[in-house]
């Protein structure tokens, strides 16, 4: 569009050169609008201002702000409120970000755009700002893969998050069998509620950490004395494990299943332990484990079903493992950044499809899967007294001068053109799939155990 | 991201069903930890039900066009029919209709004694005040589409005649007579959707706007108050059907960033739209599992391209387009449990919808080919084009596709006024999901691609598709109308739009409220819910 708005004012100045009439009645081909950068300002959990001035002409449709957020593959547009007269015009925009809206270390490119009215676009020069969280006057140490932001603790605190995060980049990219070039950013928190400020009001109560792996960062909650606490050896293993998974599956058409992603997380980070053996063996016994495909997406709230779904998605992959060999992971892995469906994924990798790699498992725990609770249909509720009786046949012409009454008598008497719409729903039902598996590929967030 | 209503009728992203906040798209999704708080049931004098909804754009049934909007005007103002449940047509404020002249005239008759809720008549004056509002040449209802095959309106909204008298709409104290340029086969259908709904003289004679609680309803309820976070409705006591069974409905605005579920398990809500993510594990919850309901949506998802400018005014582009991607393929690995991947631009179960795969041919071959043959041999000479996503899930693989087979560079966009750019300035490329006024093929057709329809949003026009369109209209029987078949034919060679996905969604219901089920258009009627 650029290009095409760029060729008519070039035409435009050569008539000029020849016409010199047209220097006097076309100013408006004659000056080009002109936006400049945006200057852009943070405030930490409040919002970022964008500002800039531009000089408008008549051709002027619209102004509006492009941001393209790091990790982001989609840019967001924004229309900018200003008068649209030519001449100087002052632009602002604000971007609020209260908690949980923005994670920091964001990086965020911002330009100016002219639409002007033939639909060709002028656009500014980009400015780059990084939303950072200014609470805190950071510290860093670099590992080979990680560099830890952190606060509290000491340079002996920061090493030690630094081994322990380079020691499980290495586990895992064996296991996936990927190669982690690009630097991961792993900022530690020393005080819970700033944490919380970060992961916003919906996360839950007991996160120690969270990946971010469109942005390829770590954020973790870690006082300064429990660095060598086990849980933290768990938790920075955990989370990183999702960065390097999220690289090597990474495509654009399908995202792994939840369970999965967890699973090789709790694998590589605690192993199959006993009490995710026992949360399996009792849920077994009780009939209470929830299929594969319930845990596409979310895992439930309640933490008994929460701690379960991770049993479950790690029993899973160590079932994986242990018949399959740790070979599969990869070749699961690959497979997936390949963007196929679920089960080609795993007929590629194993030679079975994800049902009968789930068979196999239940099998293996003595386990079946009993029928959902649900979906019901809602219990029927109040409707008006002429509502009953047959069906008034949208769409369908009556004859001449029929008469259709609430009761729905269609008395054109031909019999002719009548559509039962009662088929409708059952219709609509017949295709759509009764699959309860819903992966969300928006949906990054990992979230530890505590 | 919280649940908003499904848009309807109209413009509807599935992202739009959630509070999201499109600036930034990083809405971070909450799973507040839990204690399962079973729902209780609740006491039987329970008078009040909660909602969470969506902020609406406009309470004006004429103003209002997406399906979050709709489902207040529709509590507020009652059209004349209804579809209920099982997706029949309904009298509402018309206890019946004549038609007449070879389907070309419809005489509504209103039932006796209608009243608005302040206690005034509602007569057919009324209905024909509130229908002009639709297609007001100075500020026509973005689905006037609808109503353009009745006599005179394309006219009247454009200005070129200004004598209201010429519309063939007319009232005689309950009788409201629609003349009709076409064999009207689902005009009373169509008048069903909240964009028919009438409003008082106040409104329509008087210039009055529709604010919270500022004009009197014909609907089941009345704004009763409003805040940052709440609208609260109260019932009609003057509704054609009688007072409906819940005396309040509070339509909840914001839960604060948690998520619905929590929202639900917390028995702050007792109805909300969820995430077909959550609603895996919530159907093997012992007590989540019973309330989840599965929300039928007559809806399409579809991409789009403007066609009245380049490069998407070549045919050829917009054949290589979609010759070059796999649409099928990529809706697959994009459905989420409560979406099939289409194969035309009708929903499937909707008469019409015809027989077979209506999407373009897969042949990147073929694809490179025409792109070369309109100047564009690699992709070069085409500048990056601007693909204005609207939360759909596939973009990035259609963008994927289009690039290795094509050559092409496609930059993905997400505008914070996603729908008012469609209408007044569309990207070169831009989707949309739409989600049904009325169960008719037309709605999917001839609405969003017809020749001038307010609703084309590419301006794709093809003597073709509305020959097929007139002819698919005029037959006794939509189900076998071969008119539609060919249109849909027009659509899959000229590829104005792709079609994508059909699908709705999941809700969670408590287990005590009766009635809170769909019926596909995208609404929930509270005048129909009630305690147990």
């Amino acid at each position: 569009m650029e290009m095409t708005r760029g060729r008519r004012r070039f035409l435009a100045l050569g008539f000029a050169a020849v016409a010199a009439v047209l220097m006097s009645v076309s100013p408006t081909l004659a000056a080009s609008p002109v936006v400049g950068a945006p200057n852009a300002s943070v405030k930490f959990l409040s919002a970022v201002t964008f500002t800039g001035t531009a000089t408008l002409t008549s051709d002027v449709a619209r102004v509006e702000l492009v941001l393209d957020l790091e990790g982001s593959t989609r840019s967001v547009v924004a229309d900018v409120n200003v008068a649209l007269k030519p001449g100087p015009a002052d632009l602002s925009y604000v971007l609020e970000s209260p908690s949980g809206a923005l994670v920091p270390g964001t990086a965020i490119s911002a330009s100016f755009r002219l639409v002007l009215k033939d639909g060709s676009t002028v656009a500014g020069p980009v400015t780059t700002v990084h939303y950072t969280d200014t609470r805190y006057l950071w510290q860093t140490v670099s590992g080979e893969f990680v560099r830890v932001y952190y606060t509290e603790g000491g340079a002996a605190f920061g090493r030690r998050a630094a081994t322990i995060g380079d020691d499980a980049i290495r586990q895992v990219s064996a296991l996936l069998g990927v190669t982690e070039t690009a630097p991961i950013k792993f900022y530690i928190y020393a005080d819970r509620t700033a944490f919380y400020d970060v992961l916003g009001p919906a996360a839950r109560e007991n996160v120690g950490g969270e990946a971010h792996p469109e942005i390829r960062t770590l954020f973790a909650n870690i006082g300064p004395d429990a660095i060598n606490d086990p849980w933290v050896g768990v938790v920075i293993p955990h989370e990183l494990t999702h960065l390097v998974f999220d690289t090597a599956v990474k495509n654009p058409y399908h995202y792994p299943p939840r369970w999965l992603n967890e699973g090789i997380a709790v694998y590589l980070s605690e192993s199959y332990g006993n009490s995710d053996r026992s949360a399996m063996a009792d849920a077994a016994r009780k009939g209470t484990l929830m299929p594969l495909e319930a845990l596409t997406g979310e895992f439930p709230t309640a933490r008994d079903g929460f701690l379960l779904a991770y049993s479950e998605s790690v029993s899973a992959v160590s079932f994986l493992v242990d018949h399959y060999g740790r070979g599969a992971m990869a070749a699961l892995a690959r497979a997936y950044a390949g963007g196929v469906t679920d089960d080609e994924a795993f007929k590629a990798a194993l030679g079975t499809g994800l049902v009968g790699f789930e068979d196999a498992w239940l099998k293996a725990n003595g386990a079946t899967v009993l029928p959902p609770y649900g979906p019901e249909n809602a219990p029927a509720g109040p409707a008006p007294s002429d509502w009953a009786g047959a069906p008034l046949r949208p769409g369908m012409i009556p004859a001449e001068r029929s008469s259709i009454s609430p009761a729905g008598t269609n008395d054109d008497g031909t019999g002719n053109g009548d559509r039962d719409t009662t088929g409708l729903i059952p219709g609509i039902l017949a295709v759509i799939v009764v699959g309860v598996a819903g992966g969300l590929l928006a949906r990054r967030l990992r979230r530890a155990r505590s | 991201m919280t649940p908003n209503r499904i848009q309807r009728g109209r413009p509807y992203t599935p992202a739009m069903r959630r509070l999201v906040c499109v600036a930034l798209l990083l809405a971070v999704v909450g799973l507040a930890v839990g204690r399962h708080v079973a729902p209780v049931a609740q006491a039987a004098a329970r008078d009040a039900v909660s909602i969470l909804v969506g902020p609406p754009t406009s309470l004006d049934p004429a103003v209002e066009s997406d399906v979050g909007s709709a489902f207040f005007s529709s509590q507020l103002f009652e059209p004349l029919t209804a579809f209920d449940l099982s997706l029949t047509l309904r009298p509402a404020l018309a206890r019946s209709w004549d038609i007449a002249g070879d389907g070309r005239r419809i005489i509504f008759h209103l039932r006796a004694g209608l009243v608005f809720s302040d206690g005034s008549s509602l007569t057919g004056a009324d209905v024909v005040g509130s229908w002009l509002r639709v297609i007001n040449p100075r500020a026509p209802s973005q689905l006037a589409s609808l109503f353009m095959d009745v006599h005179g309106a394309a006219d009247y909204m454009a200005g070129r005649t200004t004598d209201p008298a010429n519309v063939g709409l007319s009232a005689t104290g309950l009788d409201v007579t629609v003349d009709l340029d076409r064999p009207g086969a689902d005009f009373p259908s169509i008048v069903a959707s909240p964009t028919f709904g009438i409003v008082p003289p106040a409104v329509w004679r008087d210039g009055a706007t529709v604010g919270l609680g500022t004009v009197a309803s014909s609907g089941g309820y009345t704004v009763a108050g409003s805040s940052a976070t709440e609208i609260t409705l109260k019932a009609n006591s003057h509704y054609w059907a009688g007072t409906p069974a819940i005396g309040t409905a509070r339509l909840v605005l914001s839960i604060a960033g948690r998520s619905p579920v929590a929202a639900f398990e917390a028995g702050d809500v007792d109805y909300t739209d969820i995430s077909s993510a959550d609603a895996g594990w919530i159907a093997y919850d012992p007590v989540l599992g019973p309330q989840l309901r599965r929300v039928q949506a007559l809806a399409l998802s579809y991409l789009g391209f403007t066609t009245d400018r380049p490069p998407f005014n070549d045919v050829r582009v917009r054949q290589a387009f979609g010759a070059a991607v796999d649409w099928t393929r990529i809706s697959t690995l994009a459905a989420g449990s409560d979406q099939v991947p289409a194969e035309g631009m009708v929903p499937p179960g909707i008469p019409g919808a015809g027989d077979g795969n209506f999407l373009p041919t897969h042949d990147p071959d073929l694809a490179r080919r025409l792109l070369a043959e309109a100047g564009y041999p690699g992709g070069v000479g085409l500048p990056p084009i601007q693909f204005a996503a609207g939360g759909l899930g596939p973009a990035e693989a259609i963008a994927a596709d289009l690039e290795r087979e094509l050559g092409v560079t496609i930059k993905l966009e997400e505008y914070d006024d996603h729908f008012g750019h469609l209408q007044t300035d569309p990207a070169p490329m831009w989707s949309l999901t739409w989600i049904a006024d009325y169960p008719g093929a037309n709605d999917f057709l001839g609405v969003l691609l017809g020749t001038g329809s307010t609703n084309n949003y590419g301006h794709w026009s093809s003597p073709a598709f509305d020959s097929a369109i007139t002819d698919a209209l005029a037959t006794r029987d939509p189900a076998a109308a071969e008119g539609f078949t060919r249109a849909l034919k027009a659509v899959r060679d000229d590829v104005p739009v792709v079609p994508l996905l059909n699908g709705g969604g999941w809700a969670l219901s408590h287990g005590t409220l009766l009635g809170a089920d769909e019926n596909g258009l995208g609404i929930l009627r509270l005048a129909g819910l009630a305690w147990k």
